[in-house]
């Protein structure tokens, strides 16, 4: 009888802590907030469009129009359109604090920066002759 | 015989005494850690809500009327900073502390400007214990359909 008493005791301790255990799994396993993905998907959208609105300087036009009035040869605003445009996107992503990958496209002008980004959110900008997508990691 | 039996049963209770005392300890060490993280848990909970609240205003913030360009009545999804200059928020926290919080928000020119900084909204916590910062690349509209490229900075104080 005493016997029986004890294991039964121990089994009760064995349970205990079992309970125990399960409690400070419970409290670990607490769900975890990624909103990563909304501040990436701002992220994206805020900086394609502060590209593609900026106007250089000496310049009335903004990005978006002198890349769907570029063609090779053609001069806007003094200058080379695509040697422009290569530098003042090129001036504009050096302003960006992590890696990306971009791509614009038009049926003159491409420009390309795949970086080492394979994944983040994208976002693209287009119009009725630009398409524009841009990758944050 | 009768005393034999009977200092058995004593020391027979002794030892259940002793083993429901290590079994209780256990129960309130148990216990005692368990609220512990629990309450660390609620912590994190907090912050969580808080960084969600914080990325809620990021994707929001350029739609305030008292920022946001707008053309013909089209949003253009940039910062019209000749709204800005006008301060018409940081004169006013108090009505857009539900909305912004204890936090300072503010815009820098960054190309091809000088960095220099705008204040949007500054309202600090007072013996905050710690500080997050996010910034986020913006299009900033100035007069003469002249656009920048601005950095928006969120300090989110804790």
């Amino acid at each position: 009888m005493k016997k029986a008493q004890t294991e039964v005791i121990g089994l009760l301790v064995i349970v205990i802590l079992f309970i125990v255990i399960f409690f400070f799994y419970i409290s670990f396993s607490g769900q975890n907030n990624n909103n990563q993905e909304l501040r990436q998907s701002v992220e994206s959208s805020y900086f394609l469009r502060a590209m593609m609105f900026y106007t250089p300087v000496n310049c009335d036009k903004q990005i978006k129009e002198i890349i769907e009035d570029c063609s090779t040869g053609k001069v806007i605003c003094s200058m080379d359109c695509k040697e422009l445009l290569d530098k003042e996107i090129g001036n504009i992503l050096s302003k960006l604090d992590r890696d990306y990958r971009l791509s614009i496209k038009t049926q003159e002008y491409e420009y390309n920066r795949l970086g080492s980004c394979n994944t983040g959110i994208a976002d693209s900008f287009n119009t009725r002759y630009i398409e524009a997508k841009i990758l944050i990691c | 015989m009768g005393y034999i039996y009977s200092k058995k049963g004593q020391v027979g209770m002794i030892e259940m005494i002793m083993v429901l005392v290590v079994v209780i300890l256990i129960l309130v060490i148990g216990i005692f850690y368990y609220y512990r993280f629990y309450l660390a848990e609620i912590g994190k909970t907090e912050s969580g809500l808080n960084d969600i609240d914080r990325d809620i205003l990021l994707a929001s913030i350029l739609t305030m009327p008292e920022i946001e360009c707008s053309f013909n009545g089209i949003e253009q999804n940039c910062i019209d900073m000749n709204k800005v200059k006008t301060d018409k928020i940081n004169e006013n926290k108090g009505l857009y502390f539900s909305r912004l919080g204890f936090r300072n928000i503010t815009i820098m020119d960054v190309y091809p400007g000088t960095e220099e900084a705008v204040v949007l909204y500054e309202n600090p916590r007072p013996n905050f214990r710690s500080k997050d910062i996010i910034s986020v690349i913006v299009p900033l509209y100035y007069s003469d359909n002249e656009y920048r490229v601005g950095k928006l900075v969120i300090e989110d104080y804790k």
